[in-house]
Order: structure tokens, then sequence, then C-alpha cells
């Protein structure tokens, strides 16, 4: 996911990239054009245009939007992949998942509904910083669920938790 | 036309031998010019000032790090390049530019190859490679966006324009932290040189040591107390930092071996 490159970023057109490491917070809403790696505290909003990871012992407290996301650690919020999102056996995600392609490693944990198919358009709008100055907004405009892979009846009371795996069907 | 400014330690006797030769090889390399001199009445913003208005277009450094610093400081808003010649220490700035020390700097200025930089501004005041911010209780605030504060104590902040060689702070997609041409400045949260040994670096993981790497073009940096600030190898205090980058606002005479590609 991660392309090594050794030429200089301007001549790569090289969006800049982030890390936060473990000894880190960040409050507020951050939005990056580049990759992101998360190894320490978020709270608030986290976007990114492209890649993300969450290392084990990141916490996210905040909805999160990334092209592809790779996650080991913690997120309470929404996240929303618009194209491949993969669950490493230590994620533990409390919030709505909605992605393209959906990948669970096992002991993952995901606690809210999953949205996926093969057809997940997401048309996520960044606007540009608002009049009163004070940050980014994300809008999701438009998802639309074409063909979702798993139907499961549901069960009147019962809190729909899925979890896509080939091998419990 | 060249204007050579010389900083105060040069008068040393110590200095003087590679003074002569510097001077013998600019008069071969026919790029000699006038000089003015860093005093305690003088200063860079003046002597830059003066010159450019009289028609100089190209300012060259003589001395250290300190030295650029202070010059760079006084650019204002003359439009010159900038060239070095190193000499004395530390000469960090010049050897991320590409240019050695003594006399062989004075072949890289003849060649004249020139790269347009960004420069740092902190408070109003230009600087060229890096601010260091002692952490413990310092939170940085982007565009007033999100704020990035350090949970440990031990860790300092350094706002990254140009890097040091042997720096290179390159994350797994190939973005390198420190890059004078990419239009950003680069916030680095890193364990404090030192901070990892002793009784409390028995219980650190390995990941206490990575630094964050927090690419921005616009900042600030608060603390309930004054923060002291190291720029450019210059120390000073304030209550707050307004920090922002100016893409391309510097075109600096660079050697081969600068720490940036063109």
């Amino acid at each position: 996911m991660f392309q090594k490159n050794p030429m200089s970023n301007r001549e790569n057109g090289h969006e800049p990239e982030t890390i936060i490491a473990a000894s880190v917070k960040v409050e507020g809403d951050f939005a990056s054009q580049g990759n992101v790696l998360i190894e320490g505290v978020v709270e608030g909003s986290l976007k990114t245009e492209s890649d993300l990871r969450v290392g084990e012992r990141a916490r996210i407290a905040a909805d999160v939007s990334a092209q592809n996301a790779v996650i080991a650690g913690e997120i309470r919020g929404n996240l929303t992949v618009s194209e491949r999102l993969e669950l490493e056996s230590t994620a533990r995600v409390h919030g709505d998942v909605k992605t393209k392609v959906l990948i669970v490693a096992s002991g993952a944990t995901i606690n809210g509904r999953v949205s996926m198919g093969s057809e997940v358009e997401a048309k996520v709008t960044a606007k540009a910083e608002d009049r009163s100055g004070k940050g980014l907004r994300v809008a999701a405009e438009k998802l639309r669920v074409a063909e979702p892979v798993e139907k499961e009846p549901a069960m009147a009371g019962e809190e729909k938790v899925k979890t896509v795996n080939p091998f419990f069907r | 036309m060249y204007y050579y400014i010389y900083d105060t330690f040069l008068t040393d006797k110590k200095h003087e031998r590679t003074i002569a030769e510097i001077e013998t090889r600019l008069t071969d390399l026919g790029i000699t010019g006038k000089i003015g001199r860093l005093t305690a009445f003088t200063n860079a913003k003046g002597l830059i000032r003066d010159e450019s208005k009289r028609g100089a277009q190209t300012i060259v450094v003589v001395g250290n790090d300190e030295t650029m610093a202070k010059v760079v400081e006084g650019l204002g808003d003359a439009k010159v390049t900038l060239g070095i010649i190193p000499v004395g220490t530390p000469t960090s700035i010049a050897n991320a530019l590409g240019i050695p020390d003594g006399v062989d700097a004075c072949d890289i200025l003849s060649k004249r190859v020139t790269q347009k930089i960004d420069l740092g501004v902190v408070n109003g005041r230009y600087f060229l490679s890096h601010l260091r911010i002692p952490g413990g209780n310092v939170s940085l605030e982007s565009d007033g966006k999100y704020r990035v504060t350090a949970l440990s104590p031990d860790c300092d902040i350094v706002i990254s324009n140009l890097r040091g060689t042997g720096e290179r702070q390159e994350t797994q997609g190939g973005y390198c932290a420190g890059d004078p041409m990419d239009g950003w400045l680069d916030a680095l949260i890193e364990p404090r040189p030192g901070s990892m040994g002793g009784f409390r670096g028995l219980f650190r993981n390995r990941h206490d040591s990575v630094a964050s790497v927090i690419p921005f073009r616009k900042a600030s940096v608060t603390s309930p107390e004054p923060i002291s600030v190291i720029a450019d190898g210059k120390a000073f205090t304030n209550d707050s930092l307004s920090i922002e980058i100016v893409p391309d606002r510097l075109r600096v005479i660079t050697g081969r071996e600068r720490v940036f590609a063109a």
C-alpha cells in the first residue's frame, strides 16, 4: 500500500504524509491529502484522500474516512472507506462501516452496521475552509449500495452485527 | 554583483589563513566583491537593504550557521540570491545545501547552480532550516482545524524546513520531511535526545522512539508558560508562536551534495 520512492516530494508530486506516533494526541478536524499512519490518539474527525493505517496501539474517537485503510487498533466512530478496508486481528471498530471491499482477520471486532458491495459509491465532498474559519467539514453526499454481499434475516430486537468472513457462512 | 557579509568572529587569528585562501580563490575565479562586516553597530538587515539598493544581486554569507540565521532573518523584502562560504562551526545549513567548508565553497559559488527554496516565518522573522521547541506543556494548532499535543514531557517539537545531512526522515510512502522545495513545513515531535536512557528507558516500548511527522502550512504554538525557541541556532523566547511557510521565497546557490533534489 505504501510505495517507496527515493525522489524528492515535488518531483513525485507526493502529497505530504502524516505520522502520529504513540506519544501524540490530535484533537479536532484532521484532514490530509496524503497517506496517514496513526499510532497515537485522535479525537474529532479524521479524513484522508489516500491510505490510512491505524496501528495496534492507536485509539481513535472520531469518524474516519479514507480511500484504503488497514486497521489494527481501536476506532469509536463511523468508518467510511471508498475502496478497500482490512481489519487485522487486533482491530476493534465501534461504529458503522462502509466500504467496497472488506477483509476481516480472525479476532477483529465490529460493533455496528456493515454496508458494502460490488458497487459502493461514496462521494465525499471536502468543502474548503468555511467562512467562519472553523475548519474543514466532510459531507457524505451520496452513498449507494447496489448488491449486498450477504443477506441475513433480521430478527426483531436483535442488533445487526455482521462480519463478512468466508469461513463462517 | 557579489556582496560578501563577514561575521564578527572571523577577525579571530585562527581564521586568518582560511580567509586569506578564500579571498585568493575568489580573485582567481573573478567573483570578488564588496565586503561588509557584522559588528555591534551594523546588522545584516541594514547591510542587505543598502547593498541591494546599490545593485548587489548575490549576497554571500561568510561564517557559520548563526551567521546564516542573522542574514536570512534580515532579508526583508530583498530579492537577492544567497550564497555561503562556511567558516567556523557549526555549518550544518551549508552542508545541507551541499556547500563544502572553506576554500572549496568558492568553486561551488562560481558555478552558480541555484534553487528556489521555501522559507519559514516565525512571528514575522524568517528562518531557513528549523525551529526547535522544547516539549513539556506545548501544543501546536494547525490553521484552527486541529491541535496536536505531545503526551510525554520528554519530547521536543522541531519545525523543519530544511533537514540536516544524515537526518533523512522518510515515511513508508516515500514522503521526506524537511524538503525545502515542497511548500510544506514539517512538525516533528520526537523524543528528546537522552530521554530514552536510564531507568525510565527500560520500560519504554520501541514505538515511543518513533517521531511524529505532521506537515502543515500555517500553525500556532501555545503554552501556559513562555516558550523558548531555537531558530537556526539562535535562541529567543515568546509567549506564543505563529509559524507559516513562504513557498519559493529565496534563491540559493547549492552544491551537488545537497540533501534535497532539484
